[in-house]
């Protein structure tokens, strides 16, 4: 069975927090969280996909739209976050989060959801996080 | 965030949402509360409400461990649950800070 929820709203860290407890009980009402530890996880991990694109993808600009994008399934949570910028070279980003000193998390955040098991893919302005249940963390 | 100064230790109580709305907030208060005091000799950051985070809130804590350690304090961490833990086992924040669950 196959569940989605869409939305957009007006870029800007406030306005996305107020969309990311929406979300993450939008999931936890399809999936059931079996542990606390993998809504923290959602909830970490939707926070990185609206921050990358108010402050990479929309430049702090808060005329620009952020949408979004959930679906779920039965193996698989998928998360799309789309912006108003030119899109980004997702492996450069991730490769130069690897490089940085432990003392260096700005923007750190992409790395750390591949870490938690996630797989990410980018393709324009879009970013979309996808996790596979019965990885790691699921 | 509340801060408090007592034995020579400054406690931040960190909120329930250690996240990007939040931050710009959370440097200010820290300012307004120990810029120009040498009455502590170690910050404790305690976590024991706080529910999410996010990198904006790695960063401040990293933000506290350049501002503090460079001026000889030690910095801990207390209170996080075990998700956040994790966090901080990728980050290596036991390279930086004196955790304490």
């Amino acid at each position: 069975m196959m569940s989605i929820l869409e939305g957009r709203f007006l870029s800007g860290f406030e306005n996305a927090a107020k969309y990311v407890p929406k979300i993450v009980d939008w999931v936890d009402g399809n999936r059931h969280f079996d542990h606390h530890s993998q809504k923290f996880v959602v909830d970490f991990v939707v926070r990185e996909l609206f921050n990358n694109a108010v402050e990479h993808g929309n430049r702090n600009d808060g005329a620009k739209m952020i949408s979004y994008r959930v679906e779920s399934r039965l193996g698989f949570i998928e998360i799309s976050v789309g912006d108003e910028g030119q899109g980004f070279d997702l492996e450069q980003a991730v490769r130069r989060d690897r490089e940085s000193g432990t003392d260096s998390v700005r923007n750190r955040g992409l790395l750390i959801a591949l870490k938690l098991g996630w797989t990410l893919s980018a393709r324009g302005g879009t970013v979309t996080a996808r996790y596979e249940y019965g990885r790691k963390g699921g | 965030m509340q801060i408090t100064v007592r034995e020579g230790t400054a406690t931040c109580l960190a909120p329930a949402e250690l996240t990007a709305a939040g931050i710009r907030q959370m440097v200010e208060d820290v300012k307004k509360a120990l810029d120009g005091r040498d009455d502590f000799s170690d910050v404790c950051v305690d976590l024991s409400a706080t529910e999410n985070i996010d990198s904006m809130g790695l960063t401040f804590l990293i933000g506290l461990y350049k501002t503090y350690s460079a001026r000889g304090r030690k910095i801990r961490l207390t209170g996080y649950s075990g998700p956040i833990l994790e966090i901080f086992k990728i980050m290596k924040f036991d390279e930086l800070f004196e955790l304490r669950q």
